[in-house]
């Protein structure tokens, strides 16, 4: 705990990191927004809308925050249950995400089995959207909703078993430590158990709400035809159930194999002090500045005196944050850390949302059956045995002083040979893993 | 200041519950829920006599009712599936006895008539 | 005072919706409020300082057999979403049941005063940690034989989805 902190108590404490897991929540849904228009916009022909994206996309946040709470409101009176369910997907989500912890400081509470309880309550998400679109589907599409269910339910529990070679090599299972653990192993566990982190990015981006895919025909369509303004007030991600949960598998992910909310190399500081290295920590404060000017330049080409605002509230907490990212830097290492933490987290976030974004639009969707199979067949197998050689490398480097660089390429090899004897096998007796036609 | 008879009395009503449930009900999905109350409130008993003793075994014996819970649901709800999804070219010659479940163990048999006249019952939801 | 209060709160929600399951006739209705019973239990859990209880309650129960229990509902919707009517003649059986299960209540809260926590102290500093202790090192036997069940599930479960696409 940073002591000058301490000074707020602890209520005050929980109350500021309240505030700032409510900041993070919603700078993630901007951020879903934004990258899932910029990838939907780099597979069209041409540029729509360009440079005014940033605040027609909160416009966006807000109208569907708003479409979101009226559709609670609409519920048919009487009808309890639907709107307990549309809550229950939400609130799985949220449940989860303010379980993890986003820096140092920057933590609402730090449970022995945080991992376990945040896999728990965003299977509850997945659970509550299930049952609110059920309850509005009917006849045939009840099955659907059923079959779409079923296939969230098992790339789930795919990501969860890829999670547990993380979990294996931490050690724990409360999040804090899970990063901790990091920091002293001296690596990320990307660097560790790279299949595991592949696998849970596999996983969910195959199971993936379908509603939440976008066609990326109709897309390059509506591209074509100009700029489609309706289109950019649905909601960018399916629901908002879906894109929280999108953002726990992002916090997730950052957590247990990018070193959570560590810079770059924070186990070597010693190592390389003095050296170009050291530079890391000024790009905090270098990336506010640019997020300064970027937004101070919106506000001045903005026309609408809304938007105009809003860009330069925008700019102006990001001048502040400027502010608390450059003066910290004169004090003492662990409080550098402790600010920069909530950065490093949130830039690690961003980067896997735009990547989970970026393959989701370029991977083709399987039929059902093809990717029940896929998920039973192969990618459930694989993570257990990728969990199983983690394992088996961490005694062998405990017993017999392997190195960590040896016993994981042992592991990864291993696993890969087991993946492709796998994929083989089932090639030649079902057609599991040829694309749609 | 609360005490562990609090707890039992709790598991103890969630018994009673469940256990009415999978006698009253003749739905076999909601005699399985039924059975999933009883065993959380075993769950209950156990955890706090865990915490009365202050040892972890209690918990220990709760997660191993969890796993066999899980796995007796998974089996359960499978072999209902199994039982109703039919194959859709179900002629007579499948039909026999011992091959098709026991009708009154899944649910009375829908007829027709009843589906056609009243779309709302169908959509209870 | 504050501990009860959480009790009285969580045990009301798990008691009144879990009666509510039981005499739903709407089998999706009785889905949600079994997971809110589940829920409300995970509660209870927490406040007896088993926070991997709740967590297996919440990832298990909740969100595993709950998300089951749906999905069979939703794929079974023709059969079974027909309102599953009470079956009165055994009715006398449950209202024994419930007899003696009042009674029981009645004879553990006539000793009222016996049970107290033996040690309010000491719950382990991490349960995670003490649980996965007790279960890897003490009782790794048990722990072997409750794979055992689990085993034969996933035996079963092959050899009922194996008939249907014979």
């Amino acid at each position: 705990m940073v002591p000058a902190f301490r000074i707020l108590g602890t209520a005050g404490i929980d109350l500021l990191n309240g505030f700032a897991i409510i900041a993070f929540l919603l700078l993630g849904l901007v951020c879903i927004a934004i990258f899932d228009r910029k990838v939907a916009r780099s597979l069209a022909p041409q540029p729509v809308l360009r440079g005014a994206d940033f605040p027609e996309l909160l416009q966006a946040l807000t109208v569907s925050i708003r479409s979101y709470a009226r559709g609670l409101l609409a519920q048919d009176a009487g009808r309890f249950l639907p709107w307990l369910a549309s809550i229950i997907s939400v609130a799985g989500g949220i449940v989860a995400f303010a379980a993890l912890s986003f820096g140092p400081a920057v933590y609402l509470a730090d449970l022995d089995t945080g991992l376990i309880f945040i896999i728990g309550a965003s299977f509850l998400g997945i659970l509550g959207g299930v049952l609110a679109r059920g309850f509005s589907a009917r006849g045939a599409s009840l099955a659907g909703v059923a079959r779409n269910g079923m296939r969230v339910a098992s790339f789930e529990a795919a990501s969860a078993l890829a999670l547990i070679s993380g979990i294996i090599l931490a050690g724990s299972l409360s999040v804090r430590q899970v990063v901790q653990a990091q920091l002293d192993q001296g690596a990320w566990f990307f660097f560790l158990a790279p299949l595991g982190f592949a696998l849970y990015l596999a996983s969910s981006i195959a199971g993936i709400d379908s509603a939440a895919r976008p066609p990326v025909r109709a897309a390059s369509k509506t591209a074509q035809n100009g700029p489609d303004r309706s289109g950019i007030f649905r909601w960018p991600f399916g629901s908002l159930g879906a894109s929280i949960h999108l953002l726990v598998g992002a916090g997730l992910a950052s957590t247990v194999f990018m070193g959570g909310w560590l810079r770059p190399f924070a186990s070597y500081h010693d190592h390389f002090a003095g050296t170009p290295i050291e530079l890391l920590d000024a790009l905090p404060p270098v990336t506010m500045v640019a997020a300064t000017a970027y937004c101070r330049w919106l506000s001045s080409v903005e026309t609408d005196p809304v938007r105009k605002r809003l860009m330069k509230i925008a700019s102006g907490t990001c001048a502040a944050l400027f502010v608390v990212f450059a003066g910290i830097l004169f004090a003492p290492a662990a409080a550098i850390a402790a600010v920069h933490g909530a950065f490093w987290f949130a830039a690690k976030m961003a980067g896997y949302i735009y990547a989970f974004l970026w393959l989701r639009a370029r991977i083709p969707q399987f039929r059902f059956g093809r990717s029940i199979r896929g998920a039973w067949n192969f990618l459930i197998p694989v993570a257990a045995i990728n969990a199983a050689a983690v394992a088996a490398a961490l005694v062998a480097r405990e017993r017999w002083d392997w190195s960590p660089a040896a016993s994981m390429l042992l592991t990864t090899l291993f696993t890969l040979l087991f993946a492709v004897w796998l994929g083989l096998h089932d090639a030649g007796t079902t057609s599991a893993y040829r694309l749609e036609p | 200041m609360i005490s562990v008879e609090h707890y039992l009395a709790l598991g103890f009503v969630l018994f009673a519950i469940g256990a009415c449930g999978a006698l009253l009900r003749r739905n076999p999905t909601l005699i399985l829920m039924s059975i999933e109350l009883m065993l959380t409130a075993v769950n209950v008993n156990l955890i706090a006599f865990s915490r009365m003793l202050g040892e972890v075994h209690g918990q220990l014996f709760s997660l191993f009712i969890m796993a066999d819970a899980a796995a007796e649901t998974a089996l359960a709800l499978g072999i209902l599936v199994a039982c109703a999804a039919r194959p859709p070219s179900a002629g007579t010659a499948e039909t026999e006895a011992g091959e098709m479940p026991p009708e009154e163990f899944i649910a009375e048999p829908v007829s027709s008539e009843a589906e056609a006249a009243d779309p709302a019952e169908r959509t209870v939801l | 005072m504050a501990d009860h209060l959480l009790f009285d709160f969580f045990a009301a929600i798990a008691a009144a919706s879990g009666l509510a399951m039981v005499t739903r006739r709407n089998l999706m209705h009785a889905t949600i409020l079994l997971l809110a019973t589940l829920l409300a239990t995970g509660g209870i859990f927490l406040q007896l300082q088993a926070e991997y209880a709740l967590a297996a309650q919440v990832l298990l129960f909740a969100g595993g057999i709950v998300l089951l229990f749906v999905l069979v509902v939703m794929l079974l919707s023709p059969q079974f979403l027909r309102p599953a009517p009470f079956d009165w003649k055994s009715f006398s059986i449950a209202a024994l049941a419930l007899v003696v299960v009042i009674e029981i209540i009645a004879v553990v809260w006539a000793h009222h005063d016996g049970m107290i926590w033996r040690s309010a102290a000491t719950p382990s500093a991490n349960n995670a940690r003490a649980l996965g202790t007790a279960l890897f090192q003490d009782d790794l036997l048990a722990f072997e034989f409750a794979a055992v069940p689990l085993l034969a599930t996933i035996i079963g479960v092959v050899m009922l989805s194996k008939r249907r696409t014979e």
